[in-house]
């Protein structure tokens, strides 16, 4: 099913949570909204269930407008970060509840019941009760109670924040391979940047109730069109560092505060800026490098180990820089190192704005 | 060092017994009179015997008052957890022009001294007493108006809504957004998810608040006091005090007697439901459903 969103509007007395998104999610593709706590991502959600009635704005699934729609003639199924499992039944009446309102026969119930609890691996849960089950059992069963309806659109909110990190890689293969197989159209809700990233198709990137990005999980990561972005993904984030734009020689020049100058290769020139103007250089600390030979001098302030790399704060002047290495390089301290930095990569935002210098 | 850790330990103790024991001894006192013929202080005088309660098992008016207190107990905790639990639910989960004024309206009323209104609800009962058949024609508790079974339970259930709906909500309050949410997309109404997926989960609370009323309405004086003419024959309370006040002697064993039988139902009561009472208080649902 598609799913369409025209300026919707949505606000709370006079906080306004979801300020005129506009947004369209294609048949059978997931798309993630991501932002830190607060940013209207659940708010939209909600109001997709119809939960939340917009304040102004239309829903249209399969261009057919639903605002006035109730929850359940949406043809929607939920899975809440809580679970959300009616705590009196077990896992089974958990799961046919919706087919019990709407007064199928029992046989078709079993039958559906096993159906998406064999492709869940929950066959042998489903005489527990919500309290006998792990949470991740408990997901699983929330999963299937929205599967159980053959819903057009699947609504995650956060549904793996509360499962510890290993269960959390796995459920979301699984996620994503059954959401691929029965190829049912997905908004997945998340702070998490690396679920957004892994599992969906486009990522709708929000902050204050407004949408900043709406691309693929790529594109997002190779051009952020905003400062926020740029910071927002990845992980370990994006260094920040203010910059000059220095011509020397006929080139491009970036020149950081304590006077080291960089070139700018000619694809990363930014636009619509001259000699002499202040913009904040982005760089991956994946674009980093420990060189003996690198323009680049810093003192290292912190070294902390990921286990498959180290992660090496330095202060290049006033200005804090993290680069990766790999671990065993004997840098200790307080010590003085040497970097180069792959200009290839460069972003550039401007300073005022922390729009991009570089995207379209 | 040992023993001067258990007296320091022990002084608590010793002194919520010695605060609670007049309580204890008025206790005593009853229980030993319903079998004495007279006491001097807490000596028996006169030897024991069971006349004081052979003369009230025999009143036919006693099992008459047993049966009005019981239904007046048993209406109120009806009344209440029906009128709380749906008054509760909207207050707790929908958002409407008025619901805060309501909330601390009600609070404020549940403040107020009960005994102001009296007055004020004579004429209102008086007034309902008006109305054909509801006001005093219908079976069992004789109506709802004036010198009714029923007038005394309306007042009664009206004085104990508001902490009824306060605690209702507040176990309300308790039960995550995300639940009844996923019952509306499952395809509930508000209704079917107040009825089959949040009252169930306050199970534990609704057996509180009953059990709560009804050792209200079983022990309650005033209102049947004030609002049942023949207060004589209303409930057990008021019985016991027409025999232990008024223009005769007092038969101090009979009054006992009634108090001891008055008491008893609540003390059975009491044992077996305690561990739901103690959650009013703590307001969760551990190991509740």
């Amino acid at each position: 099913m598609k799913m369409e969103l025209v300026n919707l509007n949505k606000s709370f007395q006079d906080v306004s949570a979801v300020k005129n998104l506009n947004l369209k999610v294609n048949d059978g593709e997931l798309v993630a909204f991501l932002g830190p706590s607060g940013c209207g991502k659940t708010t939209t959600l909600l109001t997709i269930a119809g939960i939340y009635k917009p304040t102004s704005g239309d829903i249209f699934f399969d261009g057919e407008r639903v605002n006035s729609l109730q929850p359940k003639e949406r043809d929607i199924g939920m899975v809440f970060q809580s679970y959300a499992l009616y705590p009196h039944m077990n896992a089974y009446q958990n799961i046919v509840f919706s087919l019990v309102l709407k007064k199928r026969p029992k046989e078709e119930m079993q039958r559906e019941a096993k159906r998406v609890s064999d492709m869940l691996g929950i066959g042998h849960l489903l005489d527990r009760k919500a309290s006998q089950l792990s949470g991740g059992q408990q997901q699983r069963v929330a999963l299937a109670r929205a599967l159980i309806k053959q819903p057009k659109l699947l609504l995650f909110d956060e549904p793996l924040s509360n499962l510890d990190a290993r269960l959390r890689m796995s459920m979301r293969e699984e996620i994503r391979r059954l959401q691929t197989n029965l190829g049912i159209t997905s908004v997945y809700v998340t702070h998490d940047q690396v679920e957004a990233m892994t599992m969906a198709d486009r990522v709708a990137v929000m902050h204050n109730g407004d949408l900043l990005a709406y691309v693929t999980p790529e594109e997002l990561h190779e051009r952020p069109r905003t400062l926020f972005i740029g910071q927002f993904i990845g992980s370990p984030s994006m260094n920040i560092l203010d910059a000059q734009l220095k011509s020397i020689d006929g080139s491009l020049h970036i020149k950081l505060t304590d006077g080291t100058t960089l070139p700018i290769p000619g694809e990363r020139t930014p636009k619509s800026c001259k000699d002499g103007d202040m913009v904040k250089f982005g760089i991956r600390p994946e674009d980093v490098k420990l060189d003996s030979n690198g323009s680049v001098r810093g003192k290292v302030t912190f070294i902390e180990s990921l286990g498959r790399e180290h992660l090496i704060v330095s202060n290049i002047g006033e200005q804090r820089m993290q680069l990766l290495t790999e671990p065993g390089n004997k840098i200790s301290l307080d010590s003085n190192i040497n970097i180069s930095v792959d200009m290839r990569k460069a972003q550039f935002f401007d300073a005022e704005t922390g729009l991009t210098l570089l995207w379209e | 060092m040992k023993i001067k850790d258990y007296s320091i330990k022990s002084l608590p103790y010793i002194f919520l017994i010695i605060i609670s024991s007049p309580i204890f001894i008025g206790y005593l006192w009853v229980f030993l009179r319903t079998f004495t013929r007279s006491m001097y202080g807490m000596r028996p005088t006169g030897g024991f015997t069971l006349n004081n309660w052979a003369l009230i098992l025999k009143d036919p008016i006693l099992w008459n008052l047993v049966g009005n207190t019981f239904i007046l107990a048993l209406g109120l905790t009806i009344g209440i957890l029906l009128i709380s639990s749906a008054a509760a639910y909207p207050l707790s989960r929908m958002a409407f022009r008025g619901r805060k004024i309501y909330l601390s309206l009600s609070l404020i009323l549940h403040a107020f001294p009960s005994v102001t209104l009296l007055i004020a609800i004579f004429f209102v009962l008086r007034w309902i007493s008006a109305i054909p058949i509801f006001g005093r024609g219908l079976p069992l508790i004789g109506g709802f108006g004036y010198n009714t079974l029923g007038g005394v339970l309306l007042v009664s259930i009206a004085f104990m809504l508001p902490l009824g709906i306060w605690l209702m909500k507040g176990f309300f309050d308790n039960i995550s957004w995300d639940i009844e949410r996923a019952a509306l997309i499952d395809g509930c109404s508000r209704f079917r998810t107040w009825r089959q997926i949040l009252l169930p989960q306050i199970r534990p609370g609704l057996a509180a608040l009953g059990i709560f009323a009804f050792m209200h309405g079983w022990s309650s004086f005033i209102i049947p006091y004030t609002f049942m003419v023949d207060a004589r024959t209303a409930v057990m309370s008021t019985y016991l005090n027409l025999l232990t006040s008024g223009d005769r002697p007092i038969d101090y064993g009979v009054a006992s007697a009634v108090a001891l039988f008055q008491l008893l139902p609540i003390l059975f009561f009491y044992l077996f439901t305690q561990k739901y009472l103690l959650k009013i208080f703590s307001g969760g649902m551990k190991g509740g459903s």
